[in-house]
């Protein structure tokens, strides 16, 4: 893995836990821009690419995005002991706080200024989303399958979700069938063997 | 609640975390249909408080299923809840991950690499465009658009970014 000599990576187990439960409690209104931030930019434990990579696979899969996100990362680092760690962080104290949060629902629900806030945080929290998504967009490969079909297929999902609003299952079938199958393509006519 | 009632909970919250493909929130109806109409343990008002601190607390939106738990059965049930939610579809999540790993090699999983990722792009950029709407002023979408031009250019810290959002907020500006 040539990416390895310029990556850093957690040095201990402890760390893993600690970053994972800092980005965590950042995360309002979507954890995945903190994490970005933090791991591909801060911390540079990823590069965009990979970053996206692990991103894209912890969409796919059924659950919790972000928890099968940060559980692989963990294991990528301290392999089992690795992922129930990162995993534990992402989970542990956000459920101290909105379980204290649950307990007080009634007097946040009334309070004007706090709906206020709420309200001013959920507008950065969309900001971020979009601001995120824009940041990434350089994560997406290019070398291999040129610029133009990666392209094509960003503008075709954000239309067909974002603007149809069809939904996610076929939009992922089709789009990302598709997509997939253009890379097969490129591939296999570069014969690029690639380790990841 | 009876044991029975548990189990059918748990077993239907471990079963539909298994169909959240693109994240919790996707089978969040399901859930009501499980909690409040089907067993009616509770009400349509408690399911909505629990999205809405979901939404407003940090730390990943499926965290509302430990809201859930609580107010059916306090932290016992809130441990239970969001255990039965996330580990079936951990344990299948390690072990994709370790599959796809070992066979990095395999030309398929190099397709999908490459070609997940701008899909991915995409449904966050969807993500965003669809939440905009949700505002109703156009003021407020341009704080956004502000926002999303600050993440995307610059390296301000975005917890500052949150503050001022929170801020503002509070005082009536947005």
């Amino acid at each position: 893995m040539p990416s390895q000599d310029i990556n850093q990576k957690p040095r201990t187990i402890f760390e893993l836990f600690c970053v994972f439960s800092l980005i965590t409690l950042q995360g309002f209104g979507g954890v995945i821009s903190i994490m970005q931030r933090h791991l591909v930019e801060q911390r540079k434990w990823f590069s965009q690419a990979e970053f996206l990579e692990m991103f894209a696979l912890s969409q796919v899969l059924p659950g919790p995005n972000v928890c099968n996100l940060a559980l692989m990362i963990g294991d990528r680092f301290f392999g089992t002991r690795g992922a129930l760690v990162a995993l534990s962080g992402i989970i542990i104290l956000p459920m101290f706080v909105i379980l204290t949060l649950a307990g007080s629902y009634d007097q946040i629900a009334a309070g004007s200024h706090v709906a206020g806030a709420i309200k001013g945080m959920s507008v950065v929290a969309v900001g971020m989303t979009f601001g995120t998504a824009l940041r990434l967009l350089s994560g997406i490969q290019t070398n291999i399958v040129g610029r133009v079909i990666p392209t094509l297929v960003v503008l075709l999902v954000f239309y067909l979700v974002g603007c149809l609003r069809i939904p996610i299952f076929w939009v992922i079938l089709f789009c990302g069938g598709g997509s997939f199958f253009w890379a097969r393509r490129s591939l296999k006519n570069r014969r690029v063997v690639k380790e990841i | 609640m009876s044991v029975t009632d548990w189990i059918s909970i748990l077993s239907q919250f471990a079963f539909l975390s298994f169909l959240a493909v693109g994240g919790v929130m996707s089978v969040a109806p399901d859930m009501h249909r499980v909690v409040v109409v089907e067993l009616s343990i509770l009400s349509n008002e408690q399911f909505l408080a629990a999205i809405t601190l979901g939404k407003l607390s940090p730390g990943p939106n499926a965290l509302f299923v430990a809201v859930l738990g609580y107010q059916i059965a306090g932290i016992v049930g809130a441990i239970a809840m969001t255990g039965a939610m996330i580990i079936p579809s951990a344990i299948f999540a390690f072990y994709v991950t370790r599959w796809r790993r070992e066979n990095s090699h395999r030309l398929s999983v190099q397709s999908f690499s490459i070609g997940a990722a701008p899909v991915v792009v995409g449904l966050l950029l969807s993500t965003g465009f669809v939440l905009i709407q949700s505002f109703s002023d156009v003021f407020t979408m341009i704080c956004v658009l502000v926002v999303a031009l600050i993440v995307w250019k610059s390296r301000l810290h975005l917890m500052s970014l949150m503050a001022i959002g929170a801020l503002l907020g509070a005082i009536g500006v947005v």
